[in-house]
């Protein structure tokens, strides 16, 4: 499935992860989140922290019984988003978001952010078979 | 050649000589006002280049002050404060809220807390200075000038400013040490610089602002080893008025002096992630 | 009458070009290309720069003797590459497939997609096969230093993690180590070189690790740094760098083996402003504990018509918080677990 590139001025779309390569660059995934903790948030953005080495979106979380958790979801460095047009308004609070991630190891209410989407169903950077996004053959490089 | 026209050329070159001799001998002045610095190569603006530092008290605090102890008291004299005139035109304008809110940095400015990092003297924790505290901290800072740019390159910290004297933009996010934008005022560099996230302070005695800062810095030569600082600073948030705080920098005159690496960060992490470590551990 | 009138203009005119020459005013202009020189006559380095190749630091091992690719060969190979990289555009204006990095097939709950990792040009096509020039185009690590390499990477990322000594440097915000430090980095690790009369600055976005290079023509002190001391001149068009006076931080943990600063380490830099796009960047490796022999990089940097940004990394860095912190509450389970009545 063709995904559409997000354009500047419109809601962004985060994938939000990491990377474990020593040749290249940085991020011990497994010293911070836990994969077997994944985690499925709906909320609203109350903050989007445009920082190094991790931009972090803070989120205001209702629980059922009506209690609001609050949590911050890690995201890549914004200076990549900041060449590609993106500035500190791009992510307004008062949006509503559904995160998929993975909870920090120390139980907090952080989570490294995999997947955003946006109430109108807008499925913005899906991860790869790996994370149960349906494999349909549409993306020659989609590697097995 | 005639006796006449001997005449007309002496005169001519002593008044040569002689207006030769004026333009390029600098000017005694009490204020320096007319002292005129050599040009920039290949430009028509005066060259700020070189290593300078200021001098004083600013840095630990901007408005008068006397003299007091540390904070570390095991530190003894070493690290006291001075007393120190005020670089402050007058008083800090604060609003009474931030009056108050300046009083609580102060109480609070040595606290060094991991989860919450707003709290306490940025500098204790070798964040990046801001501007203008990153001119008058106490370490060298070096001017590297061309026509399209002009970088200051603080040594506290590895702090970096580029001044965009071309192509004027505004920052896209906001940032410790702002978005500055130079242009010439005669032989006054005026930086303009606004984007701040609001994280930085004035001096170690708590003087703070938001992201709403907007700074007018002017640099001007004033003899072949000063420069006139002349600071414009705003903020509708936390101040009533626009105030002002001027000082001198000094050219640094050592031989072969050189901005050093001031990687602080490597000083700091114990205070930072000590009481997250395991107990015992070094 | 004219006669004397003439001559008096002469001689006026004489002295006042002897004068306005002697104040340095008047600057007789070199016959230079003026987009390629700074005001002050010196080749022009300045601007942001960035690595947009895909080519491998390493000689991949199948390639061994094979130095260069042919030109028909490098262009298939980029494309190539490009498409199964992070990028969303490709040399020949074809649109990436947007989805999975490829590490995502090893490391599926951790990898940059490439929204985090496009750079926004096309990748630059480059006919050598590998970063490291020669004809074995890897490390030429002594045999320990290989086994230490190999021992580094197999643990990165993995505790205990007691302190903050026991998280990598570059996790800790400090540094990846000046070696390298010129094409690597986030976002194809941007660089700024600024110039001024007898300096240079370079500067490193990620971890703003800068040098203040003198070009006057100085030599070296004894002061040692993290970023060892660098001390610049000029031989025709080219900048060369030489950077000694290394601390020993071999007792950290680093990245990478081969950026490790040590006493003995020097490096010689070379900047060559090629094009209008171009600067050409060559590091010459030499450090007897680590390797073999001295080792040569090279790699085309591409002008970014974009500024330089600050990149204040330890001040907003949860990740090295988290890690400790996770790791005592680790701790605190099995502490706790153990303490259960069976």
């Amino acid at each position: 499935m063709r995904i559409e590139r997000v354009l500047v001025g419109t809601w962004i779309g985060v994938l939000l992860s990491v990377f474990s390569n020593p040749a290249g660059a940085h991020h011990a995934f497994g010293a911070e989140f836990d994969a077997n903790k994944p985690i499925q948030l709906e909320g609203t953005v109350t903050r989007m922290e445009w920082i190094n080495p991790h931009a972090w979106i803070h989120l205001d979380v209702t629980q059922p019984n009506g209690t609001v958790e609050k949590w911050m979801i890690e995201g890549g460095p914004p200076n990549s988003l900041v060449r590609r047009g993106f500035t500190k308004n791009s992510l307004v609070p008062g949006t509503a978001i559904s995160v998929d991630g993975y909870q920090a190891i120390d139980g907090s209410n952080r989570a490294n952010g995999r997947d955003l989407t946006f109430p109108d169903g807008t499925h913005l950077f899906m991860g790869s078979s790996g994370t149960g996004a349906p494999l349909d053959g549409n993306d020659p490089t989609e590697r097995r | 050649m005639s006796n006449q026209l001997k005449g007309i050329t002496l005169s001519a070159t002593v008044v040569t000589i002689a207006v030769f001799i004026l333009l390029n001998a600098p000017w005694p002045s009490a204020q320096g006002e007319t002292y005129r610095a050599p040009r920039l190569p290949g430009t028509d603006h005066p060259d700020l280049s070189g290593i300078w530092q200021a001098l004083g008290t600013a840095h630990w605090d901007v408005e008068d002050h006397i003299a007091q102890p540390q904070a570390i008291l095991e530190m003894g004299a070493i690290g006291a404060v001075p007393a120190g005139h005020g670089v402050v035109d007058g008083a800090i304008p604060y609003q009474a809220w931030a009056a108050a809110k300046k009083r609580e940095n102060f109480q609070q400015r040595m606290i060094v807390d991991p989860w919450n990092r707003e709290i306490g003297d940025p500098e204790v924790k070798c964040f990046l200075p801001g501007v203008p505290r990153a001119t008058y901290l106490p370490f060298p800072f070096q001017i590297v000038q061309s026509d399209n740019e002009i970088t200051i390159a603080y040594e506290f910290s590895s702090s970096t400013r580029l001044i965009h004297m071309t192509n004027h933009q505004q920052p896209a996010i906001d940032s410790w040490m702002g978005w500055s934008n130079g242009r010439w005022e005669g032989d006054s560099l005026v930086v303009d610089v606004n984007g701040f996230n609001g994280r930085t302070w004035f001096d170690r005695a708590g003087n703070f602002h938001s992201e709403a800062l907007h700074v007018v810095e002017r640099y001007t030569p004033t003899t072949p080893y000063h420069l006139s600082y002349e600071v414009t600073l705003s903020d509708p948030n936390v101040f009533e008025r626009q105030w002002t705080m001027s000082m001198p920098l000094y050219r640094r005159m050592d031989e072969n002096v050189q901005v050093m690496d001031f990687r602080c960060l490597e000083f700091v992490e114990p205070l930072l992630l000590g009481s997250l470590s395991k107990p015992g551990a070094n | 009458m004219s006669h004397w009138y003439l001559a008096c203009l002469r001689a006026l005119a004489t002295m006042a070009i002897v004068l306005a020459v002697a104040s340095g005013e008047f600057v007789v202009q070199a016959q230079t290309d003026p987009t390629t020189e700074t005001p002050w006559g010196e080749p022009d380095l300045r601007g942001v720069w960035r690595n947009d190749t895909e080519t491998p630091f390493e000689r991949p091992p199948e390639l061994a003797g094979k130095e260069f690719y042919s030109q028909e060969e490098a262009a298939a190979l980029a494309a190539e590459r490009c498409a199964s990289s992070g990028r969303l555009a490709c040399q020949d204006g074809r649109q990436a497939a947007e989805g999975p990095s490829p590490e995502t097939a090893t490391q599926p709950a951790g990898t940059y997609n490439r929204f985090w990792q496009d750079r926004g040009k096309p990748v630059r096509i480059v006919t050598r096969t590998s970063m490291i020039v020669g004809s074995e185009g890897r490390i030429p690590f002594t045999p320990e230093m290989q086994q230490e390499s190999d021992r580094n990477a197999a643990n990165y990322g993995l505790g205990p993690f007691d302190t903050w000594r026991d998280v990598e440097l570059g996790e800790r915000c400090m540094t990846d180590g000046l070696a390298g430090s010129v094409w690597t980095g986030t976002a194809g690790g941007p660089q700024n070189i600024s110039q001024g009369p007898g300096w240079v600055v370079i500067e490193g976005e990620q971890f703003r690790d800068r040098r203040i290079v003198p070009t006057d023509g100085r030599q070296h002190g004894n002061v040692r740094h993290w970023l060892g001391e660098s001390v610049g001149h000029w031989e025709n068009n080219t900048l060369i760098v030489e950077t000694k006076n290394f601390l020993d931080k071999s007792n950290e943990r680093w990245l990478a083996t081969w950026r490790i600063p040590t006493e003995t380490m020097r490096l010689v830099e070379r900047f060559t402003r090629v094009d209008d796009d171009t600067l050409m960047y060559q590091l010459t490796i030499e450090d007897p504990v680590k390797f073999t022999k001295a080792w040569t990089v090279e790699v085309p940097l591409t002008k970014l018509d974009q500024p330089f940004l600050e990149y204040a990394c330890h001040e907003g860095n949860y990740g090295v918080i988290h890690t400790l912190s996770g790791a005592r509450s680790q701790e605190q389970e099995a502490a706790e677990s153990s303490n259960r009545p069976r």
